[in-house]
């Protein structure tokens, strides 16, 4: 028994001590690497957001160049914002036009304008991304940006909460 | 055939065994030397390529916040910026140095004003590989009406708008 006990090979201290911290830097390596790829990811994303919200607001600018031209030629505020709004669909491939003759990435934006008096609400959609801007027609041919807000839309359900009845 | 038998004394079965021990000994540490040799090679990749991701994070991060800052400074005084002012220089103190900043800008006339775009590329000058290089894109409309210029992301409120804009800031429901 003693004999065969001792030509078995036996994993000594060293061995033991090696083959842990080799284990213990793997694992740290993987974390490691993993937190760096979503770093990384991150600021893909930033990235991403920073040049939506600026195409946003590039063709909002583009759009409110046409309305300025459509205000020239109107008599009052509130027939330009009709104006708009009746030549809207035009409006809105003219802008797109520019966008990309600009060198910006309009393959998904999409405009509507809406009259509302003297006011033209310009809506500006790029992939779940809004441009709301509220632009006031003056009769002296001016115009004021009431509002200008990019939002993010809310993609996910909304879980419906309990009431408080049975 | 007369055969030969070594005779083994306790003294020399003990110094045998000795031998063999150190053997083995030298023989493990070997192995594990080799094992260890390639166990940091495999993780000491790992790490490197790890470090070479962060900071390409960092960069990319830095030149979007870089090209952000420009492209607000550009709209701010797009005509100045067009005659030849440069952004994008003014951030350097908040710990985004060595980025190099290129704007071209291009003008278009239209009907009632002018229209400025600038193409913005930031590059970090440590990036040889010009893949953490980011491109932004803005437009700027400058109207020549007396009144019109003023859209920009979040508008600054001067003291004649202040109670105008504040009750237009929620749009009409009308």
């Amino acid at each position: 028994m003693a004999t065969r006990s001792e030509t078995n090979v036996r994993i000594g201290p060293i061995s033991l001590i090696t083959l842990v911290s080799v284990i213990i830097l793997a694992v740290l390596a993987v974390l490691c690497l993993a937190t760096t790829r979503a770093n990384y990811t991150m600021a893909e994303r930033q990235t991403e957001a920073t040049e939506q919200a600026y195409i946003l607001d590039s063709v909002g600018q583009i759009a409110v160049a046409k309305i300025d031209a459509a205000l020239q030629t109107s008599t009052t505020g509130t027939t330009a914002a009709e104006q708009v709004q009746s030549d809207a669909a035009n409006l809105s491939s003219a802008i797109i036009d520019e966008a990309t003759q600009a060198g910006i990435d309009t393959s998904k934006v999409a405009t509507t304008f809406e009259a509302n008096g003297s006011n033209v609400n310009l809506t500006v959609t790029d992939e779940g991304r809004t441009l709301s801007a509220l632009i006031s027609l003056h009769d002296d041919h001016t115009y004021t940006i009431a509002s200008w807000k990019t939002t993010t839309d809310w993609t996910e359900e909304q879980d419906t909460l309990w009431g408080g009845g049975a | 055939m007369a055969r030969e038998f070594e005779i083994v004394t306790p003294t020399k079965f003990k110094e045998d065994r000795h031998s063999w021990a150190n053997t083995a000994f030298l023989i493990e540490t070997l192995v594990l030397l080799a094992f260890l040799a390639a166990s940091i090679a495999i993780i000491a990749q790992l790490f490197a390529y790890s470090v070479s991701t962060a900071k390409g994070a960092k960069d990319l991060s830095n030149a979007a916040i870089v090209a952000q800052n420009a492209a607000e400074e550009f709209s701010s005084n797009p005509a100045a910026v067009s005659a030849g002012t440069k952004v994008g220089q003014g951030v350097a103190a908040y710990g985004t140095e060595n980025y190099n900043v290129q704007v071209e800008i291009s003008e278009k006339s239209e009907t009632n004003g002018t229209l400025f775009t600038a193409l913005i590329t930031v590059t970090p000058r440590n990036d040889e590989s010009g893949k953490n290089e980011y491109k932004l894109t803005t437009t700027r409309y400058l109207s020549n009406g007396a009144s019109a210029n003023a859209p920009t992301p979040e508008p600054e409120k001067s003291d004649d708008e202040d109670d105008n804009s504040e009750n237009s800031e929620g749009g009409e429901s009308e």
